[in-house]
């Protein structure tokens, strides 16, 4: 009885755009609904399905959600294979929607880092083991294994259903990029410049894949500087370069947040004391500095991309003038130089969420129509619809154990105990067809392959 | 100059050429040009020197076409909507219509895919297909193989081979 539990969801979001533009109908649609959720509906008729052909059958199967895709390959012997037929793949890439979900880890904070590793640095692996796939549709979590990723390694970046995997030691950093849904992991060459926390950005296209690892430079054993970027290409038409192509950073600039995102072309990142958000220009290799609306008065500010476009989130805090304190967002404009308000949380909404996150800071993601923000050193999550103008807690993760009393604790327990039990979050679409690491995997690139 | 203000593209114009399509049943269905060419097959018709006076469809019942016919019209119709008001506000409305619009029964959902694969109409297809896949997202495979008439021809231990293979789909 399980499945018809999320089934259930379908005919109701239809039923709630319905009823907004036409109340005269809104009697007969419920009854439509009602017997929809029913089991023995003619919904599971087999007398009409069976009659599908083959072919169409496929194309649904296309159209199926990764988890529920996977569950499907128990079907059949056929449905199983589907995940090895490349004109079905071919399909799928073109036809399957795109899932704009989220991914959570738990955190492993550079401190803690450091601090661990002091220790034993066993335990904070054995946490980034799994991930936590959140689908922002259906408030489902899931969790996802990542045995093959080799110890020491943190996440750092995502796009197109591959997560890249950063090392821990300082030095010159190895890069892994890993499938999680099909199990795969692929090694890049190491980068040429030591570093000790780089931030790094990834983005994969339909048949190319750029990384570019920023600042964070080594200047001696002990000292860092954000002086240079590096940056690795590979595409179809057979163009790549291993972090040949190198920039230096804008002078002074302090890139603590150690991400970064992807929009039209360009990585972002924040820029801090004071807030500026930087901009490369991939193609151009070049970098350029943006000012930050209200940069005086923000506090934890996160750069997010949502529907394609790049938007700055952050607490304003400006105790003199009225102007409330607010949680506020702020898109770039085309012109790629000004920001425009874009939304803003609801006073009561912030003074709760204000009280829970009581000076924490906070981080965000953003992925098609949703922004998720996290406080940090918990496991508590504010999603916004973009779509739908709604805001939300979502419903804790119940794949991690929460450390202190329960539903009241994580919000006064504050401080996390030693190890910072907050969640790391990244923007991912889960895909089980990842063609662009072909590009790696077969190309004549002179790489060791990695022996997992 | 006036031949150029004529030709302005609208949906409604009344001076756009008609397309006549006739059902299996024999009803014929006066359609535009822009409304007609929504399908890839009648435009590789037309393309063909096929499309005369009435275009015969002989797998598509009165029913599902006049219901096929309501989804190329609005599709035209927002299409030009995209063109003059933007994307963002044009995207919104066809989701929403198109979510009303496949709030139909297992029969004429049935019928409307094997209409939109007869006839080549994606964005149709796509949504009937995507209304499908919607069914049996939170269905169990035995529930599955049920709909679809499939037999299952794992072993249980193989069965349960897959399930370990990809547990977290399944918790």
């Amino acid at each position: 009885m399980e499945g018809f539990n999320t089934s259930a969801a379908i005919p109701m979001s239809t039923f709630s755009t319905t009823t907004t533009s036409s109340c005269s109908s809104g009697t007969n649609i419920t009854t439509n609904t009602t017997t929809t959720l029913n089991p023995t509906s003619p919904w599971m008729d087999s007398r009409i399905w069976s009659k599908l052909p083959q072919r169409l059958i496929d194309r649904v199967l296309a159209f199926l959600p990764p988890p529920a895709f996977f569950r499907a390959r128990s079907v059949c012997k056929r449905w199983y294979s589907l995940l090895f037929s490349d004109s079905f793949l071919e399909m799928y890439l073109h036809i399957s929607p795109r899932c704009y979900w989220f991914l959570f880890f738990k955190h492993k904070s550079l401190k803690s880092y450091i601090y661990k590793s002091g220790n034993s640095g066993g335990g904070d692996d054995r946490d980034n083991c799994e991930g936590y796939l959140f689908d922002p549709n259906e408030c489902t979590w899931y969790r996802l294994p990542f045995e093959l990723v080799p110890s020491g390694f943190s996440p750092a970046s995502s796009s197109g259903g591959l997560i890249c995997w950063v090392s821990d030691n300082a030095g010159a950093k190895s890069l892994i990029l890993c499938n999680p849904l099909l199990k795969t992991v692929t090694q890049l060459p190491p980068t040429l410049r030591p570093r000790l926390f780089p931030s790094i950005g990834l983005t994969v296209g339909a048949s190319s894949i750029d990384v570019v690892v920023a600042g964070d430079d080594l200047i001696s054993q002990f000292a860092v500087k954000n002086l240079t970027t590096e940056s690795f290409h590979v595409d179809g038409g057979g163009f790549f370069s291993i972090w040949g192509t190198t920039c230096p950073l804008p002078r002074l600039c302090s890139l603590e947040s150690g991400r970064m995102v992807f929009v039209n072309g360009r990585l972002y990142c924040m820029n801090y004391s004071p807030f500026s958000v930087l901009a490369y220009d991939i193609a151009a290799n070049e970098w350029s500095k943006i000012q930050a609306p209200m940069r005086r008065f923000l506090r934890s500010p996160s750069l997010v991309e949502c529907r394609g476009r790049l938007v700055l989130v952050a607490a304003v805090e400006k105790s003199k003038l009225n102007v409330p304190r607010s949680m506020r967002l702020w898109g770039l404009q085309g012109c790629g130089t000004t920001w425009v308000e874009v939304e803003r949380m609801p006073q009561q909404l912030y003074a709760q969420f204000s009280e829970a996150e009581a000076g924490k800071g906070f981080d965000c993601v953003g992925h098609g129509d949703f922004i998720t923000i996290t406080i940090q050193g918990t496991d508590m999550v504010l999603l916004y619809d973009f779509y739908r103008k709604a805001w939300q807690w979502i419903p804790p993760c119940p794949f991690i154990r929460r450390s202190v009393g329960g539903e009241g604790g994580s919000r006064s327990t504050g401080s996390d105990g030693g190890g910072g039990g907050g969640l790391h979050g990244f923007a991912y679409e889960p895909r089980i067809v990842t063609p662009a690491i072909g590009l790696i995997d077969q190309s004549s690139l002179p790489f060791q392959s990695f022996n997992g | 100059m006036a031949s150029s203000s004529s030709s302005l593209p609208s949906p409604s114009s009344s001076s756009s050429k008609k397309f006549i399509l006739r059902s299996s049943d024999g009803k014929h269905f006066e359609v535009d040009e822009a409304v007609a060419l929504q399908s890839e097959m009648i435009k590789q018709m037309v393309e063909d020197g096929f499309g005369g006076d009435v275009i015969p469809l002989l797998n598509v019942s009165s029913i599902v076409l006049s219901k096929v016919i309501d989804y190329c019209k609005k599709h035209v119709e927002l299409d030009f909507k995209k063109k003059m008001d933007g994307d963002n506000e044009a995207h919104e409305e066809i989701k929403n219509w198109d979510s009303e619009y496949i709030n139909v029964g297992v029969d004429e959902l049935y019928h409307l895919i094997m209409a939109a694969n007869y006839l080549h109409i994606k964005g149709l297809l796509d949504l009937t297909c995507q209304k499908v896949a919607d069914i049996i997202k939170g269905k169990q495979p035995e529930q599955i193989r049920k709909i679809f008439n499939i037999e299952n021809d794992f072993t249980p231990e193989e069965e349960q081979e897959i399930r370990k293979e990809h547990s977290w789909a399944f918790e």
